[in-house]
């Protein structure tokens, strides 16, 4: 391993990190809010929506995200929608996390007692602030983990992103190889970046997860 | 019969009926009044639809027939901004149910500041004195989870007052609390009553709504059989199915053949 091919190799990475994470935080804070969106419909037992939001979650959680990002990349062209790689990366990440963050508001949802919802009615809220306030707050807390779990799964998946070729992480590393086979020295850098990349989000999520727990189950 | 109507009513029900969405009858036709600053105890045996009817007046069930007035204003039929009528009417439940995301403060202050928009310097005043008239002065940031079950109550109580509703429902609010801690909840509902706050109060402690109802209902099978003072109901019940109920609650000796202990 060479430390100066490392050192050169260093702007590149970082550049590529940059897009990964930009990818990445679109791509969660796409599917949060997707995913809370469907758990809404779900847990209030919307008609029409909610067999939407059913559907889809089995749809989005049981294709690859590879397959996903071709059909967007490749296939949409052909009926007439093109979509640039970042787009697509976002969209598709924000197709496979939202059908993730669905399940996982939703079962936080379910694990508030019913009368939380019916206490805040029964003080003057509206049932969409009675949701707000009361029953999201505390299914945060619940779901949490789930919530965590998903975002890191997520980012994690932005490596496969290069399919619709994005300058990312994995490519500039493919491309260094492929240009100098300099793998090691690479790959190397590819990792520490992951790295770099997940435990601060690790790190964060543990931390806010205890924030979100501290009210009501204690430290 | 006693008088159904009285004066001034805050609160008139009208033959309402409701039916639960399996089909079970939970009110058939109940009629009565309530007059500002009376408390009225709803007493009966266990599935007689005191809870559906209480869940009626504050629009958590959805009634099938009658009317229900709210000074004067009917609050029953389409279109009925229950969110408005639930500011006036309050309500606890049986179940302590204290936002638990939210410190005792944080409990008290949702409602005004969320619902009714009220400056927080004016909510957090109003609330730390309710507090100390509950006894609680020092728990104000206290989490739900560190209170005793009488504590909570205290508070669920208070969160209701902190709207300054027009009427407060209390359906059976000591009846998950261990008996020490009974007394410390009724003197607060005793003390509300001294101030002449309307309540409307299902319960089974029998010698508390003898001591503060000004009218005791006694209800069976979703309707009301029986109203009168508390002096009348419980030294003479006028109903069998109110003596054998009045019966269940004293102990004296093995069961006697052959009709109520008199
Ligand atoms: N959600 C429901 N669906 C069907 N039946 C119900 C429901 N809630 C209550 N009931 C029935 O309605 C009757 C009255 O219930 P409730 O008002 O809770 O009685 P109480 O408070 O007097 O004990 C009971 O027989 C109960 O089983
Ligand atoms: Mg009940």
């Amino acid at each position: 391993m060479d430390v100066n091919t490392l050192l050169d190799y260093l702007p590149l990475f970082a550049q590529a990190a940059v897009l990964t994470i930009g990818i990445a935080a679109m791509g969660v804070a796409c599917s949060l809010v997707i995913g809370l969106l469907g758990a809404i419909y779900l847990y209030f037992r919307t008609p029409v929506l909610r067999q939407f939001f059913a559907v889809y979650i089995e749809v989005s959680r049981n294709t690859p995200l590879v397959v996903q990002l071709f059909f967007l990349y490749y296939a949409l062209p052909k009926l007439g929608l093109v979509l640039s790689s970042a787009v697509c990366a976002i969209t598709g990440l924000a197709f496979l996390g939202g059908g993730y963050m669905a399940e996982a508001w939703r079962s936080g949802l379910e694990a508030v007692p019913p009368l939380q919802f019916r206490s805040a009615l029964s003080l003057g809220f509206k049932p969409i602030a009675a949701l707000r306030h009361v029953a999201l707050p505390q299914a945060m807390a619940r779901a949490a983990p789930a919530l965590t779990a998903n975002t890191v799964f997520l980012i994690k998946e932005t490596s496969v992103v290069s399919v619709v070729a994005l300058p990312d992480l994995v490519f500039v590393a493919k491309d260094l190889i492929g240009a100098s086979y300099n793998t090691s020295e690479a790959l190397t850098l590819l990792v520490l970046f992951y790295l770099l990349i997940l435990l601060p989000v690790a790190l964060a999520a543990a931390a806010l997860e205890r924030k979100l727990r501290h009210g009501e189950f204690g430290t | 019969m006693a008088q159904l109507t009285s004066d001034n009513p805050i609160l008139q029900l009208e033959d309402v009926r409701q039916r639960y969405p399996n089909g079970h009858v939970g009110l058939d036709g109940v009629s009565f009044d309530v007059a500002t600053s009376e408390v009225v105890a709803i007493v009966g045996p266990s599935g007689c639809g005191k809870s559906t009817l209480l869940r009626c007046v504050n629009g958590l069930e959805t009634i099938a027939g009658g009317s229900i007035r709210l000074d004067g204003q009917v609050i029953t039929g389409p279109g009925v901004r229950w969110e408005l009528i639930r500011q006036r009417v309050g309500m606890v439940f049986q179940e302590y149910e204290l936002f638990p995301h939210l410190d005792v403060l944080g409990n008290l202050l949702l409602g005004p500041l969320k619902v009714a928009k009220e400056e927080r310097t004016e909510a957090t005043a109003r609330a730390l004195g309710l507090l100390e008239r509950v006894g609680l002065a020092d728990r104000a940031d206290a989490w739900p989870r560190q209170l005793s079950g009488g504590q909570k109550q205290r508070v669920a109580i208070i969160r209701c007052l902190m709207m300054r509703p027009e009427l407060l429902l209390l359906d059976e609010i000591t009846a998950s609390l261990d008996p020490e801690m009974v007394r410390e909840v009724l003197d607060v509902v005793a003390g509300l009553a001294a101030d002449g706050m309307t309540m409307l109060i299902v319960t089974h402690e029998m010698s508390f709504a003898r001591a503060v109802a000004d009218r005791v209902l006694f209800m069976d099978a979703g309707r009301v059989i029986e109203t009168a003072s508390p002096e009348r109901f419980f030294n003479q019940p006028a109903t069998d199915r109110a003596r054998q109920f009045l019966a269940m609650f004293r102990f004296d000796g093995p069961p006697q053949r052959g009709g109520a202990p008199s």
